[in-house]
């Protein structure tokens, strides 16, 4: 480990310099011009993550502290920097990642009049992201990670006029928040146990935690990753964090937020690992998750709304891959993953842009609205194209080099494979659909709409373009990801890559006949099962299931703060207040100005005054 | 003769005030006072840390009959307390300057400024019990006579609450004397040395209860809190900034310097029971704040679920935790006395507290709107904002004494969550209400951005640089988790 270099500085100053800046010059001054110091900010940052990865590929890291945090007699927490090459590798992909949505959301939002607050929040989004990366110490990494938790609930709350906007806002921090409390019991008994939340100390020696004592923390702080990542039975509030504007989406699904639950796991990994029985069941979970989404994505008509349960269904194979493989897998999906859904995503914001006339203005479309769109939009088309088949696994694609490294972890236990592969065809399948309901098919948008959708801006579809070639070519990164990780990767063998392009294939055939491309109407299957349409849409009663649960609790406290407070504490208060008027009126009759009354009843006084006393000593 | 002008120039400009020619002399006259306290305060750093040991600049007089002493000293807990003490004094007079008040409403602040200094500073029990009682009652009438439309009530519920307590801790304090007696045969009523010798016997239980009791109501603690709503709620905007920010520390500080120091046997026998109360305050507080939609009267339970932090860190015995309850002390006093700021300059605008009442105050009062979200987030232990590090530090002080008590108590932060935000979002964010229309909200003037600005550095000061309090605390609450 060497000592910090200025580029490590960097990462925070700059954000830091540009949020304050933003906030007190250009947000009073110049409205307009927020978006400068604050791309500014993220060239810095992507430059300096680039030459920090740089170094780290020539094998350096670096870390070192700034300040005490918090030091009171067991709990001694410092402020510092760990960019080791895990860090390094996902604050890479994380800068250039955010840095080109930026530059997309400029040409997004420009017309929105709270352009300026919507950078402030962006860009402390994306600072809590680089924070979170960079953090030597778990207790540090929460702090950045409520950061993430407040600059989501600001940006799916952005459009505040909107009730549904303000009740996903809410219902993302709040679960959020039910995730967190796993992960701060995690770092308190850390303390406990071993006295330091320091990376450097707890990783370096591995007997400070008993196996036991491991699981219990491990198993915390795969809850809040729960949360934060979108796994069942957390992920809830995900599928309603596109109210937001659509670049959040993109930022949120690809770079920061999601992303950070994973880093959680493969930052911990060295305590996971001693803890037994907790990686299979880490899998176990992700890739029912992988499932489940992969299925809620499929039967979606809105576009957000899919991509939304497709990041769902990534993140539970990132989690699986983490399960069955290792950090490796976890991590290269993660970074491939985060170039094809920050492409996909502005994708979807460009058709909501390009249909902006004919959809009245709302902030999302579904793909009926859409249909055809390959000839008006073909930078998108081409942008999507490329994500979709990165997303799918086609080969030789970034999605089919990640995917064929969680499956050859999965492969080892049969149900995790079945589920694996199972993940790998609805991902063909929904995204298939999607792209040949978008792009291809009738026009439904121009049925009784004078209006013609059209391309994007180029400051719309270049970054586009280029987080999906990104996407695209991913599959290069694997080797130095490895080397810069330091494992041999586990290679598929032929069978798991024939199986999963085999799989891969069945679900793009299936797409197209789902899909049903012809004009008008709903496919003949969808209204067939109408029952069926239904359990997808509230997650097989998951989703209502959390709302009735919310309910309660909110149900519980206006029983405690109406009735009890109400009918119980206060008149029983003010009844014994009141008593003491009435005591006096008694007392007052008994004071009748008789010399005998008063004589026995001082004697009794003194009396009892005595015995009290002669008790006492 | 240092501690002494810390009660004695408020105490003393209080007459002045009330006797002033004019509203404005006496307005001035109280600024200028209050601002002259807490340089003052600040100014006695310098020589407080120049002494060595745990109780420092102590200042008495001739020890009198029954071991009666004018005795004043301070530790790093007692001075931290002084601090806010003077900072909240100084933000209540300038927060409210533009109401026309009577002389005697400014009087009544410096007189309770004087009299909580006086229970921070007070070694010997019976003038800390003479102070005790005496905050009663400028309170009383700050509530009663320039509170709003149900204070009488209010107030009355506030004087016999407390004063019950009051009488109680009398019991409590009287009793601890004489089992000083019964056990050395000396009478005093020093706070060291009752404190010196543990309390033991067969009545120590009762006088712990009594004393306890008498603490708790002030804190106050579940089920002793139904008169804080009420109180809080009625108060004028100033009045609730004194209640909550500086006189519930009276409770906790009791707690710290009688009770736990003078019964370290019970204390410990106590801790499922106490932190078990602890807990419920911090849940049940919350939960209550979840229903209620008059916003003095939520921030008013956030109080009750905030103050639990402080209850659970001190009976967990354990330094971390202690440390905890001592920062809990000072960050409730900042985030609680914004938040009642805040209220208070929007009732003033629109004469209204409902959540209902209001909605789409973001687009029109956009600096009332950040400072609102700022102030909720660091009541609601945002980590990087002041009140995360002492709600974390009791926790952890919990876990170390009661694993499952603490898991229950960190779901205090999801209902945190579930209070706080939809708080904000209704005042804010949700369509405009009757009230927000009303041209008389307008965003924050000068005045009060200043006042607000001034509350927000150490807001974010002590969330992220806590170790100079932490320090400063740090020896008071190593003696006690030692004993």
């Amino acid at each position: 480990m060497s000592p910090l270099p200025a580029a490590a500085l960097v990462l925070l100053a700059a954000p830091l310099a540009a949020l304050a800046f933003g906030f007190f010059v250009t947000h009073r001054v110049r409205p307009r011009t927020t978006h400068l110091p604050i791309l500014a900010s993220c060239a810095a940052v992507a430059a300096a993550s680039l030459a920090l990865l740089g170094g780290a590929l020539g094998g350096a890291s670096w870390s070192g502290r700034l300040f005490t945090w918090i030091s009171a007699a067991g709990v001694q927490v410092h402020f510092g920097l760990l960019l080791d090459p895990l860090s390094v590798s996902v604050l890479s992909m994380v800068a250039v990642v955010g840095f080109l949505i930026h530059i997309y959301a400029v040409g997004y939002m420009r017309h929105d009049a709270a352009f300026s607050r919507f950078f402030l929040y962006f860009h402390l989004f994306f600072f809590a992201m680089v924070g979170l990366l960079t953090s030597d110490n778990y207790l540090q990494l929460y702090l950045f990670w409520e950061g993430v938790g407040l600059a989501s609930f600001l940006l799916i709350g952005f459009w505040q006029h909107k009730p549904t906007a303000r009740a996903a806002a809410w219902k993302a921090f709040l679960t959020n928040r039910v995730g967190d409390v796993g992960f701060l019991l995690a770092i308190l008994l850390l303390f406990r146990w071993t006295g330091t939340v320091a990376f450097a100390d707890l990783f370096s020696n591995p007997s400070l935690l008993s196996s036991q004592k491991a699981f219990i923390v491990g198993f915390l702080l795969f809850w809040g990753a729960c949360a934060k990542s979108a796994q069942f039975p957390l992920y809830v509030w995900l599928p309603d964090a596109m109210e937001g504007p659509t670049p959040v989406s993109a930022l949120m699904h690809a770079a920061t937020m999601v992303t950070a639950g994973v880093f959680l796991l493969a930052r911990s990994y060295p305590l996971l690992e001693r803890a037994p029985g907790l990686l299979p069941f880490i899998a176990l979970v992700g890739a029912f998750t992988a499932v489940w989404g992969a299925v809620g994505a499929f039967f979606r008509k809105d576009i957000k709304r899919i991509l939304a349960y497709s990041t769902v269904s990534h993140l539970g194979l990132m989690t699986l891959g983490r399960g069955g493989g290792g950090v490796f897998p976890a991590v290269f999906h993660l970074i491939v993953h985060g170039f094809f859904k920050a492409a996909l995503f502005l994708c979807a914001g460009n058709v909501i842009h390009g249909l902006h006339d004919s959809l009245g203005g709302a902030p999302t479309a579904t793909v009926d609205d859409a249909g055809g769109l390959r000839a008006s939009m073909p930078m998108t088309f081409a942008a999507f194209t490329l994500g979709a088949v990165s997303l799918a696994g086609v080969p030789p694609f970034g999605g089919f080099w990640s995917k064929e490294f969680v499956l050859a972890g999965a492969f080892g236990t049969p149900a995790l494979a079945a589920l694996g592969l199972l993940t790998a065809l609805g991902s063909s399948l929904y995204i298939g659909r999607m792209l040949f309901l978008t792009f291809l098919g009738r026009r439904s948008w121009q049925k009784g709409h004078a209006a013609h959708a059209h391309e994007a801006p180029p400051v719309m579809w270049v970054p586009v373009l280029l987080l999906s070639l990104g996407g695209a070519l991913a599959g290069f990164l694997a080797a130095p990801l490895a080397r810069l990780l330091g494992v041999e990767p586990h290679h598929a063998s032929h069978t798991v890559t024939a199986l999963s392009i085999a799989s891969m294939a069945a679900g793009f055939g299936l797409a197209w006949a789902a899909a049903d491309l012809a004009p008008g109407g709903e496919p003949a299957w969808r209204s067939r099962h109408p029952a069926l349409l239904e359990a997808v849409e509230s997650d097989f009663g998951w989703q209502p299931f959390c709302d009735r649960a919310a309910g309660a609790v909110a149900g519980a406290a206006r029983f405690l703060g109406d009735i009890v407070e109400g009918s119980i504490w206060d008149p029983g208060t003010e009844d014994a207040a009141a008593a003491f008027p009435a005591l006096s009126e008694v007392l007052g009759r008994r004071a009748r100005g008789i010399l005998n009354d008063y004589a026995l009843l001082m004697t009794a006084g003194a009396a009892g005054l005595a015995i009290l006393v002669s008790l006492c000593f | 003769m240092l501690l002494t002008g810390l009660w004695a120039l408020p105490m003393l400009t209080a007459p002045l005030v009330w006797a002033a020619p004019s509203r404005r002399a006496a307005r001035l006259l109280a600024l200028a006072a209050s601002s002259a306290v807490l340089l003052y305060s600040i100014w006695l750093w310098g020589p407080f840390s120049a002494e060595e040991g745990l109780l420092r600049l102590h200042e008495s007089g001739a020890p009198g009959a029954y071991g009666l002493r004018y005795h004043l000293a301070v530790d790093g807990v007692s001075l931290s307390l002084c601090w806010l003490t003077a900072f909240l004094s100084l933000v209540s007079i300038v927060a409210t300057w533009s109401d026309e008040r009577p002389n005697a409403y400014w009087a009544a602040f410096l007189a309770l400024e004087a009299a909580l200094m006086g229970v921070f500073l007070m070694q010997n029990l019976f003038w800390f019990y003479v102070f005790w009682d005496a905050a009663l009652i400028p309170m009383f009438f700050i509530i009663g006579l320039w509170g709003s439309g149900n204070r009488r009530r209010a107030a009355f519920k506030f004087i016999l609450y407390t004063f019950v307590g009051g009488l109680t801790l009398l019991l409590g304090l009287v009793g601890l004397v004489a089992l000083h007696h019964q056990a050395t045969g000396a009478w005093t009523w020093e706070i060291p040395e009752l404190t010196r010798a543990t309390a033991s016997g067969p009545w120590a239980p009762y006088v712990f209860l009594a004393i306890a009791a008498g603490f708790a109501v002030k804190v106050p603690v579940f089920p002793l809190h139904n008169w804080l709503p009420d109180a809080h709620t009625e108060a004028p905007a100033a009045g609730s900034v004194m209640l909550a920010g500086a006189m519930l520390k009276m409770g906790v500080y009791g707690l710290m310097r009688i009770l736990v120091p003078a019964f370290p046997a019970l204390s410990a026998a106590a801790l499922p029971w106490a932190a078990g109360l602890g807990v419920a305050s911090i849940l049940y507080g919350a939960l209550c704040a979840m229903a209620q939609k008059d916003l003095k009267r939520l921030i008013a339970f956030t109080s009750v679920s905030h103050m639990g932090f402080c209850i659970v860190g001190i009976f967990s015995l354990t330094p971390e935790g202690l440390s905890g309850a001592a920062l809990q002390m000072i960050n409730h006093g900042l985030s609680t006395g914004g938040l009642f700021l805040l209220v208070g300059f929007l009732y003033e605008r629109a004469h209204a507290r409902g959540l209902d009442d209001f909605g789409g105050l973001a687009q029109s009062a956009p600096w009332f709107a950040f400072f609102f979200a700022f102030v909720m987030l660091s009541s609601i232990g945002l980590p990087g904002l002041n009140g995360f590090v002492g709600e974390a530090l009791s926790l952890y002080g919990l876990l170390r004494a009661s694993p499952p008590l603490a898991a229950a108590a960190s779901l205090g932060a999801v209902l945190a969550a579930a209070y706080g935000l939809p708080s904000f979002q209704r005042v804010f964010w949700a369509p405009p209400g009757p009230a927000s229309r009303s041209p008389l909200v307008r965003d924050l003037t000068f005045r009060e951005q200043a006042v607000l600005w001034t509350l927000a550095v150490p807001i974010v000061g002590l969330g992220l640089f806590p170790k100079p309090l932490l320090d400063l605390v740090a020896p008071a609450v190593q003696s006690l988790a030692q004993r």
